[in-house]
């Protein structure tokens, strides 16, 4: 009775062995849906990031009828918290685990694309960052960056202050972070390749709620001033600026976004500014999103929903040259080098995982219809990696 | 001199966000998290009245301070239902932190407000080499006006004295005679109107948010802290005190400015336990 049992134990195990073997098998053919996990926050300060990657990332996968690869493509939305990363990677591990997810969007913000790089790199899940990244999260590392690294991605706005407008000296203005620091990086290297100097770099503490302090500090010899603060703060400090009468022009990494822009703009007219996304872009891929985008909101798009835009169609394009693997050696296999029509312009990818793409040089104006616009005026193109 | 006076401004925004905190607490003895969230609520109040219909600012600042002393009045009573409970009072009112914070950004929205700009107030006034913006000069005013109003009321009248009785002895106060209860409905009406318009007038350098129930409460705390708890005067020193501080280390250390503000008040709450003015809750 004992060895009957004992066979019978036997069997069952090697029957389940093999169907394991069998579902592990299975898993290297073409997957019947691919599950994308799309991490920006919802709640908090910063809540107006999820909604609005979401528009872009839907209006992708409508246009694509939610299908990529031969799989059908399911959006599975994550709450990112601001202020706790722990909280963020707790989120981002259940979608992976319970929900299933194959490629995780975002985070959108660095100190919450760090603690949760290391897992999804463990598990072998891609991360698509859509508004910039440190690019040591690529290579050995999951990540892919978009639309190219921190360190790179403001290099246009130095390039221009030195060869066309003939500034020598500038100074600086950025948030005591690690982006900040990074994009800031990025101009003042590309203007003193150039031959120009840094006469002077301020960096605001995060909690700051005054910024009088940072004008009237400010060296008032220098031709330009280079800045980068997100947009609640750089209008605090350009209403400052503008109290004061300091008459150094300003040069702003990103401008200022809307809605912020819509309050503030009369104070910026004529102002330079260095956009990653810019909806008066003049491409083919530009005119069908913001087209689609007016159709279903009736209004035009801003950088987040671009790029999340911007971003599931690379996925997709991806997913649908590897028959819908999405391993991170499959995802840089498609990309690399591929030549990719995107939002803003020609971009690509390297066998690292990051992007290069344009940059546009624009002009604060206020339009016919009394809307204040970042009106392009260069483009540089092939900037990120 | 520049520095000075970017000190002497940012200390009367920190006076305006901290009198109607260290008047509650030395009042009532209880610590009314949700302070910021009021202030909060004047800041989105005054940016609908002045800035997108169009009422003169001090309509709108008045305004939201009546709507702040509304809400002084419901969070009076929330605080009456748990009487005698500090550790569920304070619960309370960080709770109240979140629910006002997601009420404003149902109503509002989450992008920030951009400080108000209001005809009058734009440009700076120039002394020698110091610029002063205009909009500063305004927030001083209202605030040393506020500072000199409240010290009234406070030790000059008879009100004041039943809050300074309350403050030192709460059962005496109450077998006199006094209708203490009374009393503290009108100081935490009081306090929070008192938030409501330092949230009007501070949006002009600070516009409006959804995080300024927690920005405003800390550095809030920190006057309240610095100032001593119930004292008009404490308040008005520590937040010069904080503001002139802030500013000289941002102007001279800036990499150590953003904890020069905590070892102040360590340095205070070693010193001196009870803060500036020396007053016990």
């Amino acid at each position: 009775m004992a060895r009957r049992l004992a066979v019978a134990t036997s069997v069952l195990a090697l029957t389940f062995t093999a169907a394991c073997a069998t579902s592990e098998a299975g898993s290297d053919s073409k997957p019947d849906e691919v599950v994308i996990g799309l991490v920006a926050p919802s709640s908090g300060f910063a809540a107006n990031y999820g909604p609005e990657a979401e528009q872009g990332f839907e209006l992708a996968l409508a246009a694509a009828k939610e299908q990529a690869g031969g799989a059908s493509i399911k959006l599975v939305k994550v709450d990112e918290d601001v202020l706790d990363s722990s909280q963020t990677l707790e989120r981002v591990k259940k979608v992976v685990e319970s929900d299933g997810a194959d490629i995780v969007v975002g985070p959108i913000f660095g100190s919450n694309q760090q603690a949760v790089s290391a897992y999804l790199t463990q598990a072998g899940v891609p991360m698509f960052t859509m508004l910039g990244g440190d690019e040591t999260l690529a290579g050995e590392n999951s990540a892919f960056i978009w639309p190219g690294a921190d360190t790179l991605t403001a290099g246009p706005l130095g390039t221009y202050a030195a060869e066309e407008l003939g500034y020598d000296t500038i100074a600086t203005l950025a948030p005591d972070y690690a982006y900040g620091k990074n994009a800031i990086q990025g101009a003042t290297d590309a203007f003193e390749a150039a031959g120009g100097s840094v006469a002077q770099q301020q960096w605001v503490p995060l909690g700051t709620t005054d910024m009088l302090q940072y004008a009237t500090a400010l060296d008032k010899d220098v031709d330009a001033l280079v800045m980068w603060l997100v947009p609640a703060d750089a209008a605090a400090f350009v209403r400052e600026y503008r109290n004061l009468e300091i008459k150094v022009p300003l040069l702003m990494f990103q401008g200022v976004f809307d809605p912020t822009y819509q309050e503030i703009g009369g104070d910026l007219i004529g102002e330079i500014g260095l956009n990653e996304y810019n909806h008066l872009l003049d491409n083919d891929a530009n005119a069908e999103f913001t087209s689609a985008y007016e159709d279903e909101y009736g209004d035009v798009p801003n950088q987040t929903t671009a790029f999340a835009y911007a971003v599931a169609n690379i996925i997709i394009t991806a997913l649908n040259d590897n028959d819908g693997d999405t391993s991170v050696e499959a995802l840089r296999g498609a990309l690399d080098g591929q030549e990719l029509d995107t939002v803003i312009g020609a971009a690509s990818y390297d066998v690292d995982g990051v992007a290069a793409s344009g940059r546009t040089v624009v002009k604060s104006v206020k339009g016919d219809d009394g809307r204040f616009e970042w009106e392009p005026v260069k483009t540089y193109e092939n900037i990120g990696h | 001199m520049q520095v000075v006076a970017n000190g002497v401004a940012l200390g009367a925004v920190l006076f305006l966000m901290g009198s109607g905190l260290a008047l509650l607490l030395g009042a009532m003895g209880v610590l009314n998290l949700a302070h910021g969230a009021v202030y909060m609520v004047g800041a989105y109040t005054t940016w609908t009245l002045a800035i997108s219909q169009g009422w003169p600012l001090v309509g709108a600042v008045l305004a939201a301070g009546a709507v702040c002393a509304v809400l002084g009045v419901i969070l009076e009573r929330l605080f009456r239902v748990i009487p005698g409970r500090p550790n569920e009072q304070i619960l309370m009112s960080f709770g109240l932190i979140y629910v006002l914070g997601n009420l404003a950004q149902l109503v509002w929205g989450p992008v920030a407000k951009s400080p108000f700009q209001v005809a009058g107030l734009q440009g700076a006034v120039q002394v020698g080499d110091v610029a002063i913006p205009a909009n500063r000069l305004a927030i001083a005013a209202v605030g040393f006006a506020i500072a000199l109003l409240l010290w009234l009321v406070q030790d000059r009248t008879r009100v004041g004295a039943m809050v300074r009785a309350g403050m030192d002895d709460a059962e005496m106060t109450r077998a006199l005679g006094i209708n203490l209860d009374r009393v503290v409905l009108a100081v935490f009406v009081l306090g929070s109107a008192v938030a409501g318009i330092a949230g009007g007038i501070g949006g002009l350098v600070l516009g409006a948010s959804t995080n300024q129930p927690m920005d405003v409460l800390l550095l809030a705390l920190i006057v309240v802290v610095v100032g001593g708890i119930g004292s008009v005067p404490g308040t008005l020193v520590a937040s010069l005190m904080i503001g002139l501080l802030d500013a000289f280390s941002r102007y001279q250390f800036p990499e150590m400015s953003s904890v020069m503000l905590y070892l102040l008040m360590v340095a205070v709450l070693v010193a001196r336990p009870t803060g500036l003015s020396g007053r016990v809750a």
